[in-house]
């Protein structure tokens, strides 16, 4: 059963230059691969499932923590910065007193 | 029912039974006054018959000169022009025996106790006589008349009437008929004035120069046509609002489908599934409201979902939806909200609707911004404002901003033109004030503009 989903779940995300499988947990970034931790990943993939749409600080803090981890709440931010050193600058977009959302993926909309 | 037709009808109805009423009491009065006359004249020949017999002193004259006098002279007079043909008289004595009598004077019946006037026929033919005693009773005198002499002479009397009546009436109804097709002429024109027009064609009929019978029918049909032509362009309007506004959340459903479409099995799939439904409703609730918003444009604000307004949800969703665009124009978005403790202004309304409101506030100010700029939400205590470092319309523009369909020449990016004025009308329905406000930097120029809610007074 699981070797089936496996197969079935070939299908990658693709954001501009970016590129996640689901299934093995992998991101690429033009081409070459990129490390991040769980927690990191937890964001980008939250950022991936809306992409075009602002997601408030408390829908991300839901996403990315769990509740034995909410005293951490303030570190958002560290991991947004994180995403944007470890892929690119431009991969995470903050709209200040909204929240964050994916950054443009540099194809015409 | 021709209402020309009815009123000629009347007319001619009324015109000729009155005409007939008035001969009718015309013919009474001349048969009274025949009658008058020729029974004067009656009653005049047998007295001056009487006299001359009764004449103190004086044999009586001979028969036939007495009846010579009388008719000849004394009738005559008294009859004008009446034909003496038709004059008789009779004389008895005291004994009853005719003392003398001209010719129809023969037949008449000898009475002694008759006095005055008595009506019968004599040789097929109704007479009318007059018997007169004299003082001493010595003659019994009785002047008589046909009947149909008087007849003859009403009827002369009414034909003489009758043929000016008769040759005037023709006159008289055609000028009724002229005046009926003169005084409905105003009709006519209005009728034919309407039957002339294109069905979309609602120009109020005027009114100033209307008889007066006729202004309140154009005022209620002048009124009516206000409220067509209003529901016409709310109509046009709604249809090219829910457009407008379904086009956003169409491209948002669009952008999921595709998330859905590469999502594999899993908790993944269920979570786009989860957005795509949810997109769904989101487009389904914009459709209701949208509907809602037609109605209630029509009547009065009641009858809104109120309730109390979570607005950094429609600050996230309006952002959102405009967030492809500010990308494409290299505009940045933020939102600014009031220091700690301070609520962002409170106010019960429909979120749907102010999402639409913010969406298109802020997706006006991203589409006519300069490039490479930042445009501010800012929630205040009592207000919602946009602001726009761009340069500001020009006045000329800004009186006609809210006016459907308006797009400033000279821009690269596609709008409908309906932005603002959805914008007014939400605004509206939830008691806020929409109003441009022009910034100015610390030297005096020209700042930007600034898209203000605010309470309305």
């Amino acid at each position: 059963l699981v070797g089936r989903r496996c197969a079935r779940a070939s299908a990658r995300w693709q954001h501009g230059a970016l590129e996640y499988d689901p299934a093995s947990r992998q991101v690429r970034w033009k081409g070459e691969p990129v490390e991040l931790t769980a927690r990191e990943l937890a964001l980008l993939e939250a950022l991936l499932q809306q992409p075009g749409r602002i997601l408030s600080k408390a829908q991300l803090q839901e996403k990315v923590y769990d509740w034995a981890s909410e005293l951490e709440s303030n570190t958002l931010e560290v991991y947004v910065h994180h995403l944007r050193r470890k892929i690119d600058p431009a991969i995470v977009r903050t709209v200040r007193g909204v929240g964050y959302a994916l950054g443009p993926s540099g194809e015409a909309e | 029912v021709s209402l020309r037709r009815r009123l000629l009808l009347y007319l001619l109805l009324s015109a000729p039974l009155a005409w007939g009423v008035a001969l009718w009491f015309s013919v009474d009065r001349a048969r009274h006054e025949v009658n008058e006359l020729f029974d004067a004249g009656l009653i005049r020949l047998a007295r001056q018959v009487q006299t001359t017999l009764g004449r103190p002193g004086g044999e009586p004259p001979a028969p036939a000169a007495v009846a010579e006098a009388a008719s000849e002279g004394e009738v005559a007079a008294a009859l004008g022009e009446a034909d003496l043909e038709d004059l008789a008289i009779a004389v008895w004595d005291r004994g009853g025996r005719p003392w003398v009598a001209d010719r129809e004077g023969g037949g008449f019946p000898y009475r002694p106790q008759a006095s005055g006037f008595t009506e019968l026929e004599l040789a097929g033919e109704p007479w009318r006589l007059y018997y007169l005693q004299s003082f001493d009773g010595a003659w019994l005198v009785a002047a008589g008349q046909k009947l149909y002499e008087r007849d003859e002479m009403v009827s002369q009397l009414t034909v003489s009437q009758l043929l000016p009546w008769t040759l005037v009436l023709p006159l008289l109804l055609l000028a009724m008929a002229l005046a009926v097709r003169q005084t409905l002429a105003p009709l006519d024109r209005l009728s034919g004035e309407l039957a002339a027009r294109t069905p979309d064609d609602l120009r109020p009929l005027p009114e100033a120069a209307a008889p007066t019978e006729l202004r309140p029918l154009l005022a209620a049909m002048n009124a009516l046509f206000r409220r067509i032509d209003d529901t016409l362009a709310r109509e046009r309007r709604f249809t090219a609002d829910a457009a407008h506004e379904l086009r956003t959340p169409l491209a948002a459903l669009r952008a999921q489908w595709d998330v859905l479409r590469r999502a594999a099995d899993g908790p993944a799939r269920a979570e786009a599934e989860r957005r795509l439904a949810a997109g769904f409703d989101r487009v389904e609730r914009l459709v209701s409201q949208m509907l809602a918003l037609s109605r209630l444009e029509a009547s009065q604000p009641a009858g809104l979902a109120r309730r109390p307004v979570a607005w950094p949800a429609v600050v996230e969703e309006a952002l959102s939806d405009c967030l492809a665009l500010a990308e494409r124009r290299d505009v940045t978005l933020e939102c600014e909200w009031p220091e700690e403790g301070v609520a962002p202004l409170p106010l019960k309304g429909d979120t749907t609707l102010l999402v639409v409101l913010l969406r298109n506030l802020v997706d006006n100010a991203v589409r006519y911004a300069p490039r490479g700029v930042t445009v501010t939400v800012r929630l205040g205590a009592d207000a919602l404002e946009v602001d726009n470092p761009g340069p500001p319309p020009p006045p000329a523009l800004r009186e006609r901003l809210g006016e459907r369909f308006l797009r400033p020449e000279g821009q690269d990016e596609v709008g409908s033109g309906l932005g603002l004025s959805i914008v007014q009308r939400i605004a509206a329905l939830h008691g806020l004030a929409f109003v441009f406000v022009e910034l100015t930097d610390a030297d005096g120029r020209p700042a930007g503009v600034r898209a203000r809610l605010q309470r309305a007074a």
